[in-house]
């Protein structure tokens, strides 16, 4: 098969691949999985120029649809087991904002360091075994 | 059932994110991927840990280098262990993180952060794919204004309640350089023709804008398009922009 790494270098698990065009030889089905995960990147590092009819498949069946990953973002919603995660991305996020919070009015480092605690409380508690929403309704309610 | 509290408001890509000149951006919501995160303060490598042991499948993180070179690496995750990416560029350091893309959903919260056990640049909730810059690859042009637009949404997550009167404000600028404008209609799926053509009915500024038809009800979606204008021959710009969205609950 033959890719064309776009970016200065690609590295994937087998080496470092520099920018242009590279022929490779009999390529693993990892290989391929990486080249597919690559290669599906908005802006991707990887462009595959030249593959078998077998390559391609291996290529297509490497990477989750829109489709799909959207059924499991849904899943995982209904589900709670999003929250969770989201939760503690919105405090990493709060927190390292309020660490370079000089161009915050005073207001808003008030309302910031405000979510910040009941983020904080919410994932207590939901790591204590409550669902998101009796979470949220005991941190509400001043619990 | 439960209010609604700031966890609730996420902000998430459009279908076309705006990296590249020449395509159109913007679309419909993308709830897999969202545009926020904490850049590396010094150069680093990265590292990707997971909460479950089944979270093997491929990441991708493009970067860029200490030397300005767009670097990437494509390494298959190892679940509760960190997984180091440390040959990007020609030191395996990288000067900031442009994107960070799962090959499919995430099955644990994963943790992207700087190597080792370091500042974390975002959690990846369970079933989304990743985060990106929102503008990337852009440059100024040596004489004449340039203008670049994205399109981000701001979604209520809340499963029950709306958030009344909300507002989509601009939190923090620092380079003042990006101002905003709203969708006309929540969840909708407008376009550009590509990244330097203004989005047509979209009226940019740094003021507060008011949400169409006042309330975003439970699981809604307001299109927020961005726009920035470099003058002609600008210095680079390493730097952060903080949009937000506010409003009332029950």
């Amino acid at each position: 098969m033959v890719i064309e790494v776009l970016h200065f270098s690609w590295a994937h698990d087998g080496g470092v691949l520099e920018g242009g065009k590279h022929e490779i030889d009999k390529p693993s089905a990892k290989f391929l999985g990486q080249v597919a995960a690559a290669a599906a990147c908005s802006d991707p590092p990887v462009r595959v120029v030249k593959a078998s009819q077998e390559e391609r498949g291996k290529i297509d069946k490497a990477v989750q649809s829109q489709a799909e990953g959207e059924k499991a973002y849904a899943k995982a919603q209904k589900d709670g087991d999003w929250h969770e995660g989201n939760l503690r991305a919105h405090i990493a996020a709060t927190e390292a904002r309020l660490k370079d919070a000089e161009d915050l009015h005073d207001d808003d480092k008030g309302r910031l360091l405000a979510a910040l605690a009941s983020s904080e409380d919410i994932l207590e508690h939901v790591e204590a075994g409550k669902s998101y929403d009796e979470a949220v309704e005991l941190v509400k309610g001043g619990n | 059932m439960a209010s609604i509290v700031a966890a609730d408001l996420v902000a998430y890509h459009s279908a076309t994110q705006s990296d590249a000149d020449a395509i159109a951006v913007g679309g419909a919501i993308d709830t897999l991927r969202r545009p926020d995160f904490t850049q590396i303060s010094a150069n680093d490598d990265i590292e990707v840990i997971s909460t479950s042991a089944s979270d093997t499948q491929n990441c991708t993180i493009t970067a860029r280098a200490a030397d300005g070179t767009i670097t990437s690496q494509t390494a298959a995750l190892t679940g509760t262990t960190a997984k180091i990416f440390s040959t990007m560029g020609a030191s395996g350091v990288v000067e900031r993180v442009l994107q960070v893309e799962l090959a499919s959903v995430a099955i644990g919260t994963i943790t992207v952060r700087r190597s080792v056990a370091g500042a974390t640049l975002r959690a990846i909730p369970i079933g989304e794919r990743g985060f990106s810059m929102v503008f990337r690859k852009t440059a100024s042009d040596p004489v004449s204004t340039v203008n670049y637009y994205a399109k981000i949404f701001w979604k209520n997550t809340n499963g029950t309640n709306a958030l009344l009167s909300a507002q989509v404000s601009e939190s923090a600028d620092p380079a003042g350089v990006i101002t905003h404008g709203l969708a006309a209609s929540v969840n909708d799926s407008g376009t550009t023709t590509n990244r330097q053509t203004a989005p047509g009915g979209v009226t940019f500024a740094g003021t507060a804008a008011n949400v169409p038809g006042t309330d975003l009800a439970s699981g809604a979606a307001i299109g927020t398009w961005l726009n920035m204008t470099l003058a002609g021959g600008a210095a680079a710009i390493r730097n952060t922009y903080t949009s937000q969205l506010a409003g009332s609950t029950t």
